[in-house]
């Protein structure tokens, strides 16, 4: 980080933590909220920021952001984010693909396949072991440093790592399982022109 | 073995990095103009503030949530605008109502509970037949967990649709269960299935009236035999409509003639707020009357328990 911890706090050291820390926290945000909600959160954040500039951690300022909008995070209400998501989700939802399965690029479904096996296999996850492997592979933080967000031990949180792995390779392999045969059923059904889904639904 | 377990867990790993959903290079400068500008928001946001006491005000917010203090300020707010509101609309006449739109947003703001029930009464014009079908989708809400189920009120036979129904869902901690005429049950659905069907749940669908603006006061009226204010605006069809039409397009493989909802010019939303400030009706209807949904709410004392089916 770039902030020259020995000067004042003022707006100065405000706006150079604000520059150097935009992205990666709304990346953060980003990863757990809709779009809408993410850029509310990262508002709330640096006012907060702002406000408490001193008693921000020295060499630790992008730690404490990210413990400050985890807590925000988890004080949006459980309603709103699903609400939020829904809506984004439809928003983004062709027509044609949600009424018509076979519609869907085949190409780029291949190049997604496992990255939509990995996220669906994250959202089955409790939540804190879905946010401790989401701090490992996409904040790419240290035990230690994920310990300070979390109030843990680097031991503790190696530890929790290890078993959330354990139950996030558990709903990957389940996953991955589950999609073969589907994607099977959907070369099939590609062929015949039907659609699979609802030949399976109709009585 | 051990080095095997390591390997394996590390590409684990490595895949979900790869599975990133927001590259930080891909997002906004904060030099762009809206980060920009949120950031002399916030800088000057002091001078305008000159009594806040920084930790004071630090600690309730780490400890409680800004949201949430907003959410009580807002509660607090509309609490005091509803009952203002409430006694001039109830005591003089409907047509004067000060903000109808404002106190549409603060009924839907204090009708979520954390258990409900609703029932969505549908009317729908098809290319099947000159008859409108119509069905109903009824559901319980608590504890963050949902049942819905969706039943055909005409004669699906005679429209040439499969015996669907009862056709139950089953939503609990996020992963969503379905049962196709009383069968067996299938589950856990896609993310992607659950997320939509969510968006018919009461609280998604009393949520959804946050989002709209621009309502009159039409008059009051009886319902259920309770008296409430009936408000009214126009509406594109929302998140909830969406679902509801294509899920009957999917469970009843329904073509409509009115064309993708999405499509449809313009629609009006109705309101029927009580006297404790709940929402107890929402009705929607296109504007050529080919669809009409109506739901009633009803905010349950005690939890629900809603349980994962069992296979």
């Amino acid at each position: 980080m770039r902030v020259d911890l020995s000067r004042t706090r003022d707006d100065k050291w405000f706006r150079a933590l604000y520059h150097d820390n935009y992205r990666p926290l709304l990346a953060y945000a980003r990863r757990r909220v809709d779009q809408a909600t993410a850029d509310e959160v990262i508002a709330d954040t640096f006012l907060i920021a702002w406000r408490r500039r001193d008693d921000i951690p020295d060499e630790h300022e992008r730690l404490w952001l990210f413990g400050v909008a985890r807590n925000i995070i988890r004080n949006t209400s459980r309603a709103t984010r699903r609400q939020r998501a829904v809506h984004e989700k439809l928003r983004r939802l062709p027509w044609s693909a949600a009424t018509d399965p076979s519609a869907a690029d085949p190409a780029s479904e291949a190049d997604d396949e496992r990255a939509v096996v990995m996220r669906s296999a994250l959202g089955r996850l409790a939540e804190a072991d879905r946010e401790l492997l989401m701090l490992v592979a996409w904040e790419e933080l240290s035990y230690a440093e994920i310990g300070q967000i979390l109030d843990l031990t680097p031991n503790a949180v190696a530890i929790r790592v290890h078993r959330a792995r354990k139950r996030f390779a558990k709903h990957v392999d389940r996953l991955t399982a589950d999609h073969e045969p589907a994607k099977e059923g959907r070369r099939s059904g590609h062929k015949q022109g039907t659609d699979p889904g609802r030949e399976r639904r109709a009585p | 073995m051990t080095k095997r377990a390591t390997r394996l867990s590390d590409t684990l790993l490595d895949d979900l990095r790869q599975a990133n959903p927001v590259r930080v290079d891909a997002l906004p400068s904060p030099q762009d103009r809206q980060p920009a500008r949120s950031l002399e928001e916030i800088v000057m946001s002091t001078a305008s503030t000159p009594a806040l006491n920084p930790t004071h005000e630090g600690v309730f917010y780490i400890e409680s949530g800004l949201r949430r203090r907003r959410g009580i300020l807002s509660l607090a707010a509309a609490v005091i605008v509803v009952a203002a509101v409430s006694i001039a609309v109830f005591a003089i006449d409907f047509g004067t109502a000060p903000n109808a739109t404002a106190a549409v947003h603060s009924a839907a703001a204090t009708s979520v509970e954390d258990s409900m029930r609703w029932e969505t009464r549908i009317t729908l014009g098809t290319a099947l037949s000159d008859e409108q079908l119509e069905y109903s989708i009824a559901g319980i809400v608590s504890g963050g967990n949902a049942q819905i189920i969706w039943r055909s009120l005409s004669n699906l036979a005679a429209f040439g649709l499969p015996e669907v129904d009862p056709l139950t869902v089953i939503m609990v901690d996020d992963e969503s269960y379905i049962s196709f005429a009383g069968g067996v049950w299938e589950g856990p659905l896609p993310a992607s299935q659950s997320q939509f069907l969510s968006a018919i749940t009461a609280d998604a669908m009393i949520g959804d009236l946050e989002q709209v603006t621009g309502f009159t006061m039409v008059g009051s009226e009886e319902i259920d035999g309770e008296q409430c204010h009936h408000y009214q605006a126009g509406a594109a069809p929302n998140d909830a409509i969406r679902s509801i039409l294509l899920l009957t397009m999917g469970v009843a493989e329904v073509p409509l003639d009115t064309g993708p909802p999405g499509a449809a010019a313009s629609a009006l939303l109705n309101v029927w707020i009580n006297s404790d400030n709940l929402i107890r009706r929402v009705g929607f209807g296109d504007d050529t009357n080919s669809f009409t949904a109506v739901t009633t709410f009803h905010q349950l004392d005690e939890p629900v328990e809603i349980a994962r089916p069992i296979a």
